[in-house]
């Protein structure tokens, strides 16, 4: 009897924990998926950098610039990354928008030897990204994918004051080159933040997520005209009764004291 | 059987043959692509009731691309080819703005299906020598393409009937190829 009470407690204590001691510990890794979303200018080299990290082998003829979107896997026994690298290309970069609400977090990649007006027209691009409302606050790493002998990273830090942006949208910045040690850091400097605020994020994905498709929606249907606008008029009309009800403390019309005659009234 | 094996070796690479799917809705350019790809005249070129088949070798590639009608009474059967595609390419008229939601519904209706879950997607956006037609990017927003998950798509200006831009998509085919 003892057994058979004690066994529904344990099987009921377990559910009710199971967020954090039986099923978390094993089943963690494979649900923290975080996306990543792989952004730069035309030929910054995303695709390379999406090829290293998800170490695939990318074809020596596959050189062609992307122009559309392409998706990348990341394992690693904590979490699993999915990358997405949208194209570069002017036209692309109309679409990009599209795909700030449901990432995690932001990489984006910059030609270290590109001359400083490609540099500077690069890191506005990513400025005008960062001031968008669904990426405020989300981490952003910046991977200079070549290598440059007169430029370090702190100049172009200090150059485009990377601070100053940070501070004004609210993401924290990492900057490192693509190679090898580097690149690691940069990404387990990623991992960490996404693990800190990855309630926080998921919690935003959704709301961004509800919030564009119900303004999807809303726009479907008013221009079907479907949806009934509550206040097309600029007033609103006064609440119309089917007949008019008479209140309790209506004076206005006093009741008969006495009832109408002609009910006793006899006919000549 | 000794003769058999040994003309197999002989044959270079026969694993390498792909299945390439062709749709589109109706009078978005499939036939035409299909033509040009095979470098045949386009002058004579009428609405499929059916399909047409070619093959085509590229890139040490030999792509079986199969072309299917769009007319809206024989889109039922396109399902019908999905099994075993390693690349979907799907065409459309971008002048043709009027119909933009039903090919994109058609589309999606498409990738819902299992058979085609890890298949890469080549957009052609056709006609674009026409005067009003729409960018690529007008095009990926109209049909929704930005609302695809864990699928890389690539989306390709081309113009069927003097063959632009249809060489750059047939590359990104063989790049791309389902492994």
């Amino acid at each position: 009897m003892g057994q058979l009470h004690c066994l529904p407690r344990w099987c009921c204590s377990c559910c009710s924990c199971s967020c954090c001691c039986c099923e978390g510990t094993p089943q963690r890794p494979a649900t923290a998926r975080f996306k990543l979303l792989l952004l730069g200018v035309a030929g910054s080299g995303k695709t390379q950098l999406g090829h290293l990290l998800s170490g695939e082998e990318r074809d020596a003829n596959d050189m062609a610039a992307t122009n559309g979107v392409r998706c990348f896997r990341v394992t690693h026994p904590e979490s699993s990354l999915l990358l997405t690298e949208v194209g570069g290309s002017a036209d692309m970069q109309r679409i990009w928008q599209h795909y700030f609400a449901t990432c995690h977090a932001l990489v984006y990649c910059f030609d270290l030897s590109a001359s400083y007006e490609q540099l500077l027209g690069s890191f506005e691009l990513l400025r005008r990204c960062l001031q968008h409302a669904t990426l405020r606050g989300k981490p952003v790493l910046l991977v200079a994918t070549r290598h440059s002998d007169a430029v370090q990273l702190y100049d172009v830090e200090h150059a485009f004051d990377l601070e100053q942006l940070s501070r004004a949208s609210g993401c924290p910045l990492h900057i490192c080159h693509m190679a090898g040690e580097e690149l690691q850091l940069g990404v387990a400097w990623l991992r960490r933040q996404l693990q800190e605020q990855a309630p926080a994020l998921d919690q935003r994905i959704k709301y961004d997520v509800n919030m564009q498709s119900w303004e999807r929606r809303n726009r479907a249907l008013l221009s079907n005209g479907k949806l009934a606008q509550p206040h097309r008029q600029r007033f609103r009309r006064r609440h119309r009764k089917l007949w008019p009800i008479q209140m309790a403390g209506d004076v206005t019309q006093p009741r008969p004291s006495t009832a109408p005659a002609a009910i006793f009234s006899v006919r000549p | 059987m000794g003769l058999l094996s040994l003309l197999r070796k002989l044959r270079p690479n026969p694993e390498k043959e792909a299945r390439i799917l062709l749709l589109g809705l109706d009078n978005a350019g499939k036939t035409t692509i299909l033509k040009q790809l095979a470098s045949e005249d386009i002058t004579t070129v009428t609405p499929t009731a059916g399909f047409n088949i070619k093959s085509v070798a590229a890139d040490g590639f030999k792509l079986n691309v199969w072309d299917i009608g769009g007319q809206w009474k024989i889109r039922p059967y396109w399902k019908n080819y999905f099994a075993n595609t390693d690349v979907l390419i799907y065409v459309i008229d971008c002048t043709d703005r009027a119909r933009l939601s039903e090919t994109g519904s058609e589309l999606f209706e498409m990738l819902m299906d299992n058979r085609l879950k890890r298949v890469p997607l080549l957009v052609f956006a056709n006609k674009q020598d026409l005067p009003n037609a729409m960018s690529a990017s007008e095009v990926a927003e109209a049909l929704g393409l930005v609302r695809l998950e864990e699928r890389s798509w690539e989306i390709k200006a081309c113009t069927a009937v003097d063959g632009t831009g249809i060489k750059e998509g047939m590359d990104w085919v063989c790049k791309n190829m389902k492994k």
